[in-house]
């Protein structure tokens, strides 16, 4: 392949447009394996790159002969025959293209795998299309250092031979040892210090987003208008329906949202109204047959606990105007809410079976808003001077893990949470609108 | 939130970081400078840098820095919760401006909004000796005493936190200061009156 692309026979400018070709081939479908391994897997958070950082470590011993791992390639060369077929930058293009998405053709060492493992894992298509774009710019540099100024074909032998003997002895396998090495040191450090982030934007369509709610196959969110307006919307199986109230919360195939004088049950698969209930308040959450909403009365914020089965009601939390209630969610046996006031801001976790509750975090320094809970994880907003971050606490453990942070000063910031088991919804919002991001 | 360091700032801080040794004159001389130049806390001098830095306002010169808070330096209200130091405004423990009610507002007092319309989660407003003191660095502190000086035309008090303890918040040895009792200084903050001068 080295040959074909030479400035011998046709000369410099031809080489030039022909590298010029290889490059775009190379980058192009580099880019394009990486924009379908982004696609393919949710963006993962820490323990995304946890695993990430244990396979290039596994991959590191490897190449170091400690471990023997199979390396995924197709063992051809390009086709000798386009060079006889096609004009020459022709040919650089399709042979660019084929070297570009590595694993069609020889790979001696095994980095091309685990960054491709780490696109998959931790990054989105668009990100991911970024990353593996380097491998096809690495592969068009090697190409130019081979073929610059030679002045024959045994010269171009020459250098890929003398290029060869540095690899030679073992050097380029314990060299990429330690380049992998080091890529499982920065990837469990970011990790473990819950550093490792990665967010992808969901597609909603045109226009501003928020409060978004999962359950597999449903995804409930609020569509907010130009002038601020807000109207609920469902999406299942891809299709979108407007829902007739605001602030939508999905349990199973039922969604609950608020339609002003009254909360309202809808069958997703039908958008049947299946219970209409003349409740005061907002934020309603549904669980089974617990719903769960926040209001004011009397001058005092509640937190009401509603049984749909006895038509019964229970305030499970209360506080004066000078502290914030925050809107709740529900995942039977758990309610959560945020409570701040001017002495203290805490997550809060009630047990409906044992009729208790606790501050599952607490600060008097900083704040914690809009929680969400499925099973026995929370997701929540915490913000302190420096940072907005999205953290998921499991409740038993009492561990909290980082999935997603903005910097003070960033322009952006974060507000209403959503979760359905592994995936992390959370609004971002900055001065030109709102999308919700999953982390 | 601090305006650049004045002339008599930066040469204060030339003179304190160029000098090579830990000489008295040198210190004294930073610690002078300082003090002529008139200004708030901005001044930070730093004789060497294993050594103590330098913070002055008002012809005052102290060396235990500031405590935990959302501005630097952390101004206070009576009770010992954050102000905004350039005009004394309610601001939380994020350092946003607040409303009398805790939630956070514009420069012109409107309500900060989130995307949908509801106004952005309120933070705490707490006592910055005596909260955050206890929950960051786990020590029960107080106010004992302070020190005065006429700054902008009005008195201004630089409070010591005191707590039992043998390390300040620069990580050396704690001074007794206006602590009494046995506790030390652990931090300082400042409290503008409205007592003219």
């Amino acid at each position: 392949m080295v040959e074909t692309i030479v400035p011998v026979v046709h000369g410099t400018r031809t080489w030039v447009i022909s590298l010029l070709m290889f490059g775009v081939g190379a980058v192009s479908t580099a880019a394009l394996l990486g924009l379908v391994l982004g696609a393919a897997l949710p963006a993962g958070g820490a323990a995304a790159a946890m695993l990430v950082a244990a396979f290039a470590a596994a991959e590191a011993a490897a190449e170091l002969g400690l471990l023997h791992l199979p390396l995924p390639q197709l063992r051809k060369q390009v086709p000798q025959r386009w060079r006889e077929r096609y004009p020459q930058p022709v040919t650089a293009l399709l042979y660019g293209a084929g070297l570009g998405v590595g694993f069609a053709t020889y790979l001696p060492v095994a980095t091309l795998l685990v960054v491709a493992a780490g696109v998959a894992a931790l990054a989105g298509p668009v990100g991911g299309a970024a990353v593996l774009a380097g491998f096809g710019v690495g592969r068009t540099l090697v190409l130019a250092v081979a073929t610059a100024r030679v002045r024959s074909y045994e010269q171009a032998g020459g250098r890929v031979e003398r290029m060869a003997r540095l690899a030679a002895g073992g050097r380029l396998r314990r060299a990429n040892a330690l380049a992998l090495g080091l890529l499982a040191v920065v990837l469990a450090s970011a990790a473990a210090t819950g550093e490792a982030q990665a967010a992808t934007r969901l597609d909603l369509g045109s226009g501003s987003v928020s409060d978004p709610s999962g359950a597999p196959g449903v995804f409930a969110f609020d569509r907010i208008g130009s002038g601020g307006s807000l109207t609920g919307v469902v999406r299942v199986n891809g299709t979108y329906t407007d829902l007739p109230g605001t602030q939508p919360d999905v349990y199973g195939t039922q969604v609950v949202v608020d339609t002003g004088p009254a909360f309202e049950i809808i069958d997703v698969t039908t958008m049947s109204v299946i219970r209409t209930l003349n409740l005061t308040g907002r934020d309603p959450a549904l669980s089974g047959e617990w719903l769960v909403y926040r209001r004011v009365e009397n001058g005092v914020r509640q937190i009401v606990l509603y049984h749909l089965t006895d038509d019964t009601s229970t305030v499970i939390a209360h506080a004066s105007l000078r502290v914030d209630l925050g809107p709740p969610d529900i995942s039977y046996p758990r309610v959560v809410f945020h409570r701040t006031g001017p002495d203290r801001s805490s997550i809060v976790v009630y047990r409906i079976d044992h009729g208790t509750a606790r501050l599952a975090r607490t600060t008097v320094r900083y704040s914690y808003f809009n929680p969400s809970v499925d099973g026995r994880s929370v997701v929540y907003i915490a913000q302190n001077l420096n940072t907005m971050s999205v953290r998921v606490l499991d409740v038993r453990t009492d561990r909290s893990t980082l999935v997603y942070s903005l910097n003070k000063g960033s322009g952006k910031f974060l507000w209403t949470t959503g979760i359905s088991g592994t995936r992390r919804f959370f609004t971002v919002y900055d001065d030109t609108g709102s999308w919700i991001d999953r982390g | 939130m601090l305006g650049r360091p004045d002339a008599g700032e930066r040469l204060a801080r030339r003179l304190a970081s160029s000098h090579t040794r830990r000489g008295f004159l040198g210190r004294l001389g930073a610690g002078a400078l300082a003090a002529f130049s008139g200004r708030l806390a901005a001044s930070v001098v730093a004789p060497d840098t294993a050594d103590a830095r330098y913070y002055g306002f008002c012809g005052h010169t102290y060396t235990t820095h500031a405590c935990p808070g959302p501005y630097f330096p952390p101004r206070i209200d009576r009770y010992g919760r954050p102000l905004r130091p350039k005009d004394g405004h309610r601001v939380d423990n994020l350092g946003r401006l607040v409303n009398r009610d805790g939630y956070v507002v514009d420069e012109q007092g409107n309500l900060v909004l989130g995307p949908t319309g509801q106004p952005v989660p309120r933070a705490p407003r707490t006592r910055l000796c005596q909260d955050w003191v206890l929950e960051r660095y786990h020590l029960h502190a107080q106010f004992d005493g302070g020190w005065y000086r006429c700054c902008g035309g009005t008195i201004r008090k630089l409070v010591d936190c005191c707590a039992y303890t043998a390390t300040r918040i620069n990580g050396d040895a704690a001074l007794t200061g206006y602590c009494y009792n046995g506790r030390k200084v652990f931090c300082v903050l400042y409290y503008q009156t409205t007592v003219p001068c």
